[in-house]
């Protein structure tokens, strides 16, 4: 077999930002007809995980990370329920259910959903409602904008970004190569550390200009990580002094 | 005072040249220019103009916006005032018009509430609320002209404040932000001991 690795399809434009964690499990608490106050945790837990699984595979995409969030958040308030009320803490208030923190912020999307709701039932311009006149400013019509329009300085950057955008300005970079790599940076740290048992860090990045400066601070922290080197620093904004590590278990 | 006669037809003027000018200004017209108006033309027919007149033009427009044999209606927008075609109608309508705005959908109508009634609000307090990346529906609501950045807070990363923009008052024909629908309290319909302000506390970005 030639393929063993099948390359997801990308036509489909998932409807995901429609649908986040939270309006999702809403949906669920209404659509099992659950009392939001008295959720059943275990219950509403299983059927969340069914409808990700099968969000998932009918957009056939990965969900993002919030929807996993949600599912551990769910799990996590299930266990404080069954755990017994130990009174391990006696200032611990015991009558906080933890659903509560869920539940107030359920009953807040909840409150702004139906709010968003009322504000979309109001008689709305360009859809039930009409000014006079055929220059009216409809949403997102910009050529409308008389000339003189008092603009905020937001306001300015964007019509700027929308101009360059309309005459494909764009900036053209002149970037020089880059003379080091971080990777020989590490063989010569790790050179000089072979000769000698300690090295400063002026020393190490003296003479360069400052590319060549962070290009030797960047390789000599990763040095540290891969366990080439260690460093300590005597005085705040001293000098770095670098030890080649083998030297260091032999001093120690 | 003693002359109603001669009063009826200075207000039946008066509405008159309020109903032009409305129909004729591109943007709502604030009840002072309104007045000026009506002042002007009454100065050059030679009558001083009455405010207690104008009132009661504006009184009488109003009265003929809601007679359901007129197609246009009166509508207050952030202080000022507009004719514009009676909402019963809309759906008739919408062909004549060009360009047809795109309608909102339900992530975008939700972020707008919550910037609507919280601002000015930032995106991490958005989406501790929705539970759900914002900035792709912010985006488009900013590109939209109906929210807009108000400016930075100042605090750790100086995130940026949104708000509503005048267009926002005018898309919904609110004649301020005080005329926002209500929102709903829910967890104080509930007999509980859920703080009425239920909102959690912004999250970090992570």
């Amino acid at each position: 077999m030639s393929t063993a690795i099948e390359i997801p399809p990308y036509s489909t434009v998932p409807p995901v930002e429609m649908v986040g964690p939270l309006t999702l499990l809403l949906g669920l608490i209404r659509k099992h007809e659950v009392d939001i106050f008295d959720i059943p945790i275990a219950f509403i837990t299983e059927r969340y995980l069914e409808a990700i699984a099968d969000l998932e595979s009918e957009l056939d995409i990965e969900l993002g990370g919030e929807f996993v969030t949600l599912a551990a958040e769910l799990l996590h308030i299930k266990s404080l329920m069954l755990l017994p009320k130990a009174k391990l803490d006696p200032t611990a208030d015991e009558g906080t259910d933890p659903r509560e923190e869920l539940v107030g912020r359920l009953l807040a999307l909840q409150g702004f959903r139906s709010a968003a709701a009322e504000l979309l039932a109001l008689p709305v311009l360009g859809r039930d409602t009409f000014d006079g006149g055929s220059d009216e400013l409809v949403a997102g019509d910009h050529d409308a904008l008389p000339p003189l329009a008092s603009l905020d300085i937001y306001k300015l950057a964007q019509s700027l970004q929308r101009v360059a955008r309309r005459q494909q300005l764009h900036t053209i970079y002149d970037l020089s190569a880059e003379g080091l790599s971080i990777r020989e940076k590490i063989v010569r740290i790790v050179d000089i550390l072979a000769r000698r048992a300690r090295v400063s860090f002026f020393e190490l990045a003296g003479g360069g200009d400052v590319a060549d400066l962070v290009t030797t601070f960047v390789a000599l922290l990763e040095a540290v990580r891969m366990g080439l080197a260690t460093i300590c620093q005597l005085e705040h904004d001293g000098d770095i002094i670098v030890e080649a590590v083998q030297a260091k278990r032999k001093a120690s | 005072m003693g002359q109603p006669d001669r009063d009826d037809h200075q207000v039946a003027l008066a509405c008159g040249v309020l109903e032009a000018a409305l129909f004729v200004a591109e943007e709502p017209l604030a009840r002072a220019r309104l007045w000026q108006l009506v002042a002007a033309h009454f100065e050059r027919t030679g009558v001083p103009a009455e405010e207690q007149v104008f009132a009661r033009a504006l009184e009488r427009l109003q009265e003929v916006s809601a007679d359901p044999s007129r197609g246009l209606v009166l509508v207050e927008i952030d202080g000022k005032l507009r004719l514009r075609s009676d909402p019963r109608f809309g759906h008739v309508l919408a062909d004549l018009r060009a360009t047809r705005p795109s309608r909102l959908s339900k992530a975008a109508a939700e972020t707008l509430a919550i910037v609507a009634y919280r601002q000015p609000v930032t995106r991490a307090e958005i989406e501790a609320l929705r539970g759900v990346g914002s900035s792709g529906t912010l985006s488009t609501l900013v590109e939209r002209e109906l929210i807009r950045i108000v400016g930075k807070r100042d605090d750790i990363g100086r995130p940026i404040l949104y708000g509503t923009t005048d267009f926002f008052l005018s898309f919904f024909g609110l004649s301020s932000l005080k005329g926002l629908p209500a929102l709903t309290d829910l967890a104080e319909l509930h007999d509980d001991h859920i703080p009425p302000n239920e909102a959690p506390e912004p999250e970090e970005d992570t």
